[in-house]
């Protein structure tokens, strides 16, 4: 399957569309509002961005770090346009704030793994820890990629993320906001490392999977 | 600017660094790829593009014809002046130039006035009446640590590949651009260390730059003298690290300078 590439204000299609990411209709015409690749299927057309930030969604997981504390609840820094509010209530356990100082729990620059509970209509993002998997992450390494490319580090049904992690045998936890985390030896951290850079890079093109799979062995029979 | 950082991408460039590497596995004595394009902006008189890495910085010179500073009669005037885009970073704001917008200006100034790269008399063209006026404009246009070099290099390519417009009866005609270019001297480069716990390294990238405790920028001219030196951050330098810094920047200002497309004549 091969998709074409479009840029903005590039005519896509004409005729009765729905329409989804990345185009917009003037007339009977169908126009791209963004760079990336054209994915039309059936009577859909979307289009798939080849870079952007990350807009937050109900139900992603992501990364932050924490940016502002206030009396009951912590700021968020989650690689986006909008700044994430974690109430202390939404904490593992509910925090009494007369009680507790909040900057014990959770201190400047600490970074979160947590999930996107609601999106007010005017795009205040609350964020919840009280989720299976959610958690502080306090050692290994933080690196950010381009959000869009994330689905394609996760792979379909998880594969790409799957094979990386059985072939290195290292934690990792991918943010949809574009930031992954990487925890396990330093040679194993650079490998994947690499092999996340060649993902990212080179995201658009088919069969990736097998050639990173092909790229992690050969590096590490190199060594 | 930003100083707000993960503190796990903190230990993590710490204990790279501990370890006798670097978080993007450079050398501590390593640049990152140059690269310099000139002449890109048409309604300029000189201009250039200098990318760092992920830095990217463009410099354009504009002339003018004014009157000198009355204690200078005989001499051009040079003037710098930087702007961080905020397109380059999201912690850049516009509005009215901050704190590091002017040492950014001026660590470049000082740079270009005290090597004497330009001879400012030769722009002279009625003494104490009439002078070349040089503005150069720095553009950021991609932030990820290390302005300095970068500016600095951009601004002497700019100014190398400067072409005098045609002047008709004291009036610059802009668009007619004369082969005569500017009398350029010397060729100043800037070079930039950051010190973060107890390494010195060169080129910091931004994450770097978040964590470093200080830096040194020290600018040398072509024989090797230092023309400029700025230091900042709240963290100190001994003065064995300072001579180490000169000795390193040394060798450091020699590849840069080769990136400087000027052709001796």
């Amino acid at each position: 399957m091969s998709r074409k590439l479009v840029i903005p204000g590039e005519l896509v299609a004409e005729g009765d569309f729905k329409l989804e990411n990345g185009v917009y209709r003037e007339d009977n015409k169908i126009y791209s509002s963004v760079m990336g690749l054209l994915d039309i299927r059936g009577r859909t057309i979307r289009i798939i961005p080849l870079t952007g930030k990350y807009v937050p969604k109900v139900g992603d997981f992501v990364i932050g770090i924490i940016s502002d504390i206030e009396f009951s609840r912590w700021y968020v820094d989650i690689n986006s346009a909008h700044s994430a509010v974690l109430n202390s209530s939404d904490y593992f356990r509910d925090i009494d704030p007369f009680q507790t100082d909040l900057s014990k729990i959770l201190s400047l620059g600490d970074t979160i793994y947590a999930k996107v509970r609601e999106i007010t209509p005017r795009k205040k993002v609350y964020i919840t820890m009280q989720e299976k998997g959610a958690r502080i992450i306090k050692k290994g390494k933080v690196i950010e990629v381009t959000p869009t490319k994330v689905p394609r580090i996760i792979g379909r049904k998880g594969s790409m993320l799957s094979m990386i992690k059985k072939k290195t045998r290292i934690n990792i936890l991918v943010g949809q906001n574009g930031r992954i985390w990487l925890d396990g030896s330093p040679e194993q951290t650079d490998l994947v490392t690499k092999a996340i850079e060649m993902i990212e890079r080179e995201a658009h093109t088919a069969g990736l999977t097998d050639r990173v799979k092909n790229m992690i062995i050969s590096e590490r029979e190199k060594k | 600017m930003y100083d707000l950082i993960a503190e796990i991408k903190r230990d993590n460039i710490i204990q790279t660094l501990k370890a006798g590497k670097r978080v993007d596995n450079r050398g501590f004595d390593e640049y990152r790829p140059i690269a310099v394009e000139v002449g890109v902006g048409e309604k300029a008189e000189g201009s250039a593009i200098v990318q760092i890495g992920k830095t990217r910085v463009m410099a354009g010179v504009k002339l003018a014809i004014g009157e000198p500073f009355p204690d200078m009669p005989n001499s051009g005037v040079l003037t710098t002046n930087a702007e961080l885009r905020p397109l380059a970073s999201p912690t850049f704001e516009k509005g009215p130039p901050g704190e590091d917008t002017i040492e950014l200006a001026r660590v470049v100034d000082r740079g270009i006035r005290e090597s004497e790269c330009i001879d400012l008399e030769k722009l002279c063209r009625v003494e104490g009446e009439e002078v070349w006026i040089v503005f150069i404009d720095l553009h950021i246009l991609d932030y990820d640590g290390n302005l300095f070099d970068a500016c600095e290099l951009g601004a002497i390519s700019a100014l190398v590949d400067t072409r005098l417009p045609k002047v008709e009866d004291g009036m610059i005609i802009y668009k007619e651009k004369t082969d005569e270019r500017l009398p350029i001297k010397d060729l100043p480069v800037e070079t930039t260390f950051a010190k973060i716990g107890d390494n010195i390294v060169v080129d910091p990238i931004l994450d770097e730059e978040q964590v470093m405790d200080a830096r040194l920028t020290v600018a040398y001219t072509k024989k090797g003298d230092i023309c400029a030196m700025q230091k900042g951050g709240v963290g100190t330098f001994t003065e064995k690290e300072i001579l180490e810094v000169i000795d390193r920047g040394l060798e450091k200002s020699k590849e840069l300078r080769k990136h400087i497309p000027f052709k001796e004549v």
